[in-house]
């Protein structure tokens, strides 16, 4: 579960933004769309360029999707986790 | 000494501040129960301390308001000495906060604090290595049980006045460094406020975070930062702060892979737990099951203590004082009035509050609350909300006051609007004792359940109608869902106090004053001239001209409005006077209208006085409105 932010996350990988992935699912993501406050806000519950993620589950009614992330659980809202893109690991 | 307690959001900075202080700074199992700053001094090892509990921080880049006033207040005064709580368990992640608290160059101790629930989760921490490689004490602690807090005091004294020590180990790649060196040199001399460093101020200009420092950059300073930032990025391929922040992360996994170590968690029946309470039907009943079974349950509770208590009022008053009094006189208005005072208070409100309170954070320490806004973001995102105002809304059936304070953990003004009106519609425990022992008693639980499930409809059509007239994107929510804690009966007793001190010290005495006054109003025949001026508006609800006064009493406090209402109709026995109609609309009405004096107060703080304004008058005419349709549909129904 732990991450380190590689240098060179610009490779051609079959993506998709994390509200797409079904659960369960294990993911890295390559990329934070939109701007600086999401990136930081997501960032602070370790949800950056490079880090692993578990997709735990997804609400219902476009609902959250809730991923563990270094350790922690996070509830991250459908808006929010569209801008957040992936791939999906094995 | 003054010593801040810093660190993020639901690591227990509150409990260590409660362990030394006595419990005043209210605690929860969900990030963000703290939203002001505490203050309290204590003497500890022979030493006084000034001892500050902050909101949680992710990071000195604040987000929302509590985070806001956490961070400024780190940066503007006098702390001669941080104690970052980590929580032991989210070590890895906790770390960037601590080497971004290093780096402002205030002494410092780190307390790993929840070790219990590290260990639980497998992982082992070295606290000696960690030590070494951060250069900064390391208390282990579990404060929930009051483990290693004297130790952490010990510790606490020892590091007055030491700035933390450079360590070679923490330092970032050599370009970044460069950065930070060659922004420092465009800083004037005069940067180097009491106690934060230069290297802080040049990597929060750096970041591009520099609002909020003291002294504030000159416009020379701001353009060399400008000029840094984009050579940095440009080399990086991203934003300057997004490196900076790499940098605290890449440090903070190296410190974590030195100094823990990570086996198999044990086997723990809460992530069986989680199946049931966040699957995506059965989580929905069992939160309805829950909050039925706890309304009823709060309800069975106070009825059965509300009878026997209210009797034993009333025997005693025939019993003691009667006899020695003459009806009539002014004599028994007063006696008879401070009695109903005292009664109101003893055999009508705290038989609902106390279970109800207790039942509140009974969920909000075992850490169901943020569940809910994951089960609730859906669905509130159709009322122009998100799952974050799920905090709010809920602890709104508590006390509308911490609800409107709960709101600043919501980063859009808007947002904070419209979570506090919400809030303030949800009936507080004060407004449940009308509902309870109005209309559950009178006219039986179910009446009671159609309230509240009446109320959250309202609320979700205000919700809807208050987002299309004040529109705007909603960032979105991330929310942490901490780990279940079974909660400690001690805590649950304080907070309960805490919580229940409020009714005893300020509202009983109002109480027996308002009925005092009430009662020599009746007495002199004043209460005809206030009830004459109200007569509009009690006769468009269909109540009877007496109950007028009840409604302005029930400006002061909600609960005040039943036992005034006991009073004014000269019975304790409501349904041989008020029809179950008017019962209903009575109560209808006291749920919706304007808030109570202290959420009054409360709400100008939170979104100031035009607001307030706005929210008052909406909820006035909600009530006015529902009150009226109520009674021309029940008039319809009850009489049809």
């Amino acid at each position: 579960m732990l991450s380190s932010a590689p240098r060179d996350a610009g490779k051609h990988v079959p993506v998709v933004s994390l509200d797409q992935v079904a659960a369960p699912a294990r993911v890295r993501v390559v990329k934070v769309a939109d701007g600086r406050r999401t990136r930081q806000l997501l960032a602070q519950l370790s949800i950056r360029v490079g880090s692993q993620l578990e997709v735990q589950r997804a609400a219902p009614l476009a609902g959250p999707i809730l991923v563990g992330s270094a350790g922690s659980v996070v509830a991250v809202s459908r808006g929010l986790a569209g801008k957040v893109i992936v791939e999906v690991l094995a | 000494m003054k010593v801040a307690l810093v660190g993020q959001p639901n690591c227990g900075k509150s409990t260590i501040f409660n362990v030394v202080a006595g419990y005043r700074s209210a605690t929860a199992n969900f990030p963000g129960t703290t939203v002001r700053i505490a203050w309290s001094k204590v003497r500890l090892n022979g030493l006084l301390f000034e001892l500050v509990d902050l909101p949680g921080i992710y990071s000195l880049t604040a987000s929302n308001p509590a985070e806001k006033s956490a961070r400024d207040y780190l940066l503007s005064s006098d702390i001669d000495l941080i104690v970052n709580v980590v929580d032991a368990s989210l070590l890895s992640r906790s770390l960037e906060l601590t080497l971004e608290l290093r780096e402002t160059g205030i002494p410092m101790v780190v307390c790993l604090n929840m070790m219990d629930d590290a260990r639980r989760k497998g992982i082992e921490i070295d606290a000696r290595r960690l030590r070494e490689l951060l250069r900064l004490p390391v208390v282990e602690t579990v404060a929930r049980r009051g483990v290693g807090v004297r130790n952490l005091f010990t510790q606490v004294g020892l590091q007055r006045g030491h700035a933390p020590a450079p360590a070679e180990a923490l330092a970032w790649h050599r370009d970044v460094e460069a950065a930070v060196e060659a922004m420092e040199k465009y800083l004037p001399d005069g940067v180097s406020n009491k106690h934060l460093s230069r290297r802080f101020f040049a990597i929060k200009l750096l970041e591009g975070e520099g609002d909020g420092l003291t002294p504030a950059p000159t416009a020379a300073t701001e353009a060399a930062a400008e000029g840094i930032r984009e050579e940095l990025a440009q080399m990086h391929g991203r934003p300057a702060d997004s490196v900076v922040m790499s940098e605290r992360h890449d440090r903070s996994m190296w410190l974590f892979e030195q100094a823990a170590k990570v086996g198999r968690p044990r086997a723990d029946i809460r992530v069986a737990l989680d199946n049931l309470v966040m699957h995506p039907v059965g989580g929905y009943v069992f939160l309805l099951l829950l909050l039925l079974g706890f309304f009823y349950g709060v309800f069975r509770v106070g009825s059965a203590l509300e009878d026997v208590l209210l009797g034993a009022f009333e025997s005693g008053f025939a019993a003691w004082l009667a006899p020695s009094l003459t009806a009539g006189t002014l004599a028994h208005a007063v006696v008879r009035s401070v009695w109903e005072g005292l009664a109101g208070g003893a055999a009508i409100v705290l038989p609902y509050l106390v279970p109800l309170l207790v039942g509140l954070a009974f969920l909000e320490d075992v850490g169901y609350l943020p569940r809910v806004a994951y089960l609730m973001d859906g669905l509130l995102h159709r009322i122009g909300l998100h799952g974050t105002s799920t905090v709010p809304l809920m602890l709104g059936y508590g006390c509308s006051v911490p609800a409107c304070m709960a709101t600043r953990i919501l980063a859009s003004r808007r947002d904070r609007f419209l979570a506090c009106v919400l809030a303030c519609l949800v009936p507080c425990s004060a407004r449940s004792v009308v509902i309870l022992a109005l209309v559950a008693f009178y006219l039986g639980p179910l009446w009671a359940l159609g309230v509240y499930a009446f109320n959250i409809v309202v609320v979700i059509l205000a919700g809807r109608l208050l987002a299309r007239l004040w529109p705007e994107v909603s960032p979105g929510m991330i929310l942490e869902v901490p780990r279940y804690q079974w909660p400690s009966a001690s805590v649950v007793v304080k907070k309960v106090w805490l919580r229940l001190r409020e009714f005893v010290v300020v509202s009983w005495p109002l109480l027996v004053g308002g009925s005092v006054v009430l009662g020599l109003a009746e007495y002199r025949h004043w209460d005809q001239v206030i009830n004459a001026g109200l007569a509009p508006l009690t006769g468009a609800l269909g109540l009877p001209v007496a109950v007028g006064t009840t409604l302005i009493f029930g400006v002061l406090r909600k609960e005040l409005s039943l036992l005034m209402l006991m009073q004014a109709l000269g019975t304790s026995d409501i349904g041989s006077v008020l029809s179950s109609a008017q019962i209903l609309v009575f109560t209808l009405f006291i749920t919706f209208y304007t808030p109570c004096l202290a959420t009054l107060v409360a709400l100008a703080t939170e979104i100031g006085k035009k607001l307030t304004a706005l929210a008052v008058a909406f909820s006035f005419a909600l009530a006015l409105l529902l009150g009226v349709a109520a009674r021309w549909l029940l008039g319809l129904l009850l009489a049809g």
